[in-house]
């Protein structure tokens, strides 16, 4: 998948965001890392809005405060599959993989708030887009459920591109990795050649973990 | 009695369902809007939500009088004036009510359906499901200003027996004349019509009870 010519600028806070160029690996999690502020969020965002040129027929965003709609885990479940026209087979599997299924019935408001995140990334998933952008998917959840949404993304043969701050667990799962520093990637490449020494911007990154 | 009780529903309800629709519209569209007046209108708003009933009933009363700008309707002293009044009063309320709404729940709905590409209609429609609980108690704030209100339809509407008197235009005159156990009368039915209204409305709102987790 290719993304070209993403371009933003803040003028109050002279935040400039300039990806000339980004090619995405398919069918493997890639991730984007970076500081608080380097434009991880904003990316994503131009990505689902168009705002830059892609070759990505369809593409979902799950956002760090992800959208609950109101009623049943069940109604969020047929919302989002009549939103993106998209039927999967596996639906019973997936809502299985994230322990959801006893949940089904229960109001999604009222879910606690790791309960809310497995739900947003079932949302995601079961969107059944080309590409699933998630931003901070792994924020305050318990382990358990962290476990459980890294399986499926293992298990599921789907584009992903990763913004977590969690830079030890993206390591672990990421197949591709990017660098983004002040609105600009500064170094991609697989684990082996991303994660290195050379890499300085990377080593403190993981360093300060 | 049952006259004046049956008047005070109609101009009511009227007026409120009036307002909702008209204050949704203004609503969304201050939401939307990109051109620069937006915050003044905001503003404006805003400040309309506290408009006294009296005022807008002398500015309404200038306006349809026989030589006033709109006098051609010749709706002063009609029932149909209680309403307008009491539409106008609704209105600020409504749009005030919903632009707030939108502007801490709706950013994220609309993100959210913006990845799906529906057109503008939908994306309301959405909204208006998604935010229906709220929207059930902007419709009750509403219904309590109408419902509470004296002085405005006083004014353009004069308190005309078996015409234009609504259940708070004779309370005021019962009480002028000294009758204070039926005025008194008047204010529990008033009362009563109040809470089976948003007893009845609360009802609609399901969700109500059970809070969200945070």
């Amino acid at each position: 998948m290719k993304i070209s010519n993403c371009y933003l600028k803040y003028e109050k806070t002279n935040f400039e965001l300039n990806i000339p160029k980004m090619e995405l690996q398919d069918n493997k999690i890639n991730c984007l890392l970076g500081d608080n502020g380097s434009g991880k969020s904003t990316l994503l965002k131009q990505i689902v809005t168009d705002n830059c040129q892609h070759d990505i027929k369809s593409k979902i965003l799950m956002l760090q405060k992800p959208f609950i709609f109101a009623g049943t885990v069940e109604d969020n479940i047929n919302k989002i599959q009549k939103l993106s026209k998209n039927i999967i087979q596996d639906k019973e599997q997936i809502l299985a993989d994230l322990m959801l299924l006893d949940l089904r019935k229960q109001r999604a408001k009222s879910l606690s708030g790791g309960q809310k995140q497995r739900l947003a990334f079932a949302m995601a998933i079961l969107s059944d887009c080309d590409l699933i952008m998630l931003d901070e998917p792994f924020n305050n959840i318990d382990l358990k459920s962290q476990h459980l949404m890294v399986a499926l993304m293992k298990r599921l043969d789907k584009t992903f591109l990763l913004v977590s701050h969690k830079i030890q667990l993206s390591r672990k799962i990421g197949d591709y990795f990017f660098l983004i520093d002040e609105g600009k990637l500064i170094v991609e490449g697989e684990k082996e050649v991303f994660f290195i020494e050379e890499n300085n911007k990377v080593m403190q990154l993981l360093e300060m973990e | 009695m049952i006259e004046v009780i049956k008047l005070t529903l109609l101009v009511n309800i009227s007026a409120t369902l009036l307002g909702m629709l008209f204050g949704l519209l203004l609503g969304y569209q201050l939401y939307f809007m990109k051109s620069k007046i937006k915050y003044l209108l905001i503003y404006l708003t805003k400040t309309m939500m506290g408009l006294p009933p009296v005022v807008l009933g002398l500015v309404l009363f200038m306006l349809l009088k026989t030589n006033g700008a709109f006098g051609f309707l010749h709706i002063l002293y009609q029932p149909i004036s209680l309403v307008v009044a009491q539409t106008l009063l609704i209105i600020p309320i409504v749009s005030g009510n919903v632009y707030q709404l939108l502007v801490s729940k709706g950013e994220v709905l609309f993100f959210t359906l913006d990845m799906f590409k529906l057109n503008f209609i939908n994306k309301i429609k959405y909204s208006l499901f998604e935010f229906r609980n709220d929207l059930i108690f902007i419709l009750i704030l509403g219904f309590s200003r109408a419902v509470s209100e004296v002085g405005s339809v006083m004014v353009v509407g004069g308190n005309i027996k078996d015409h234009t008197r609504i259940m708070t235009t004779a309370l005021a005159n019962l009480k002028s004349q000294g009758n204070y156990n039926e005025a008194l009368i008047y204010g529990v039915i008033l009362l009563l019509i109040a809470f089976i209204v948003q007893f009845g409305l609360s009802l609609l709102n399901k969700e109500e009870d059970n809070h969200e987790n945070f």
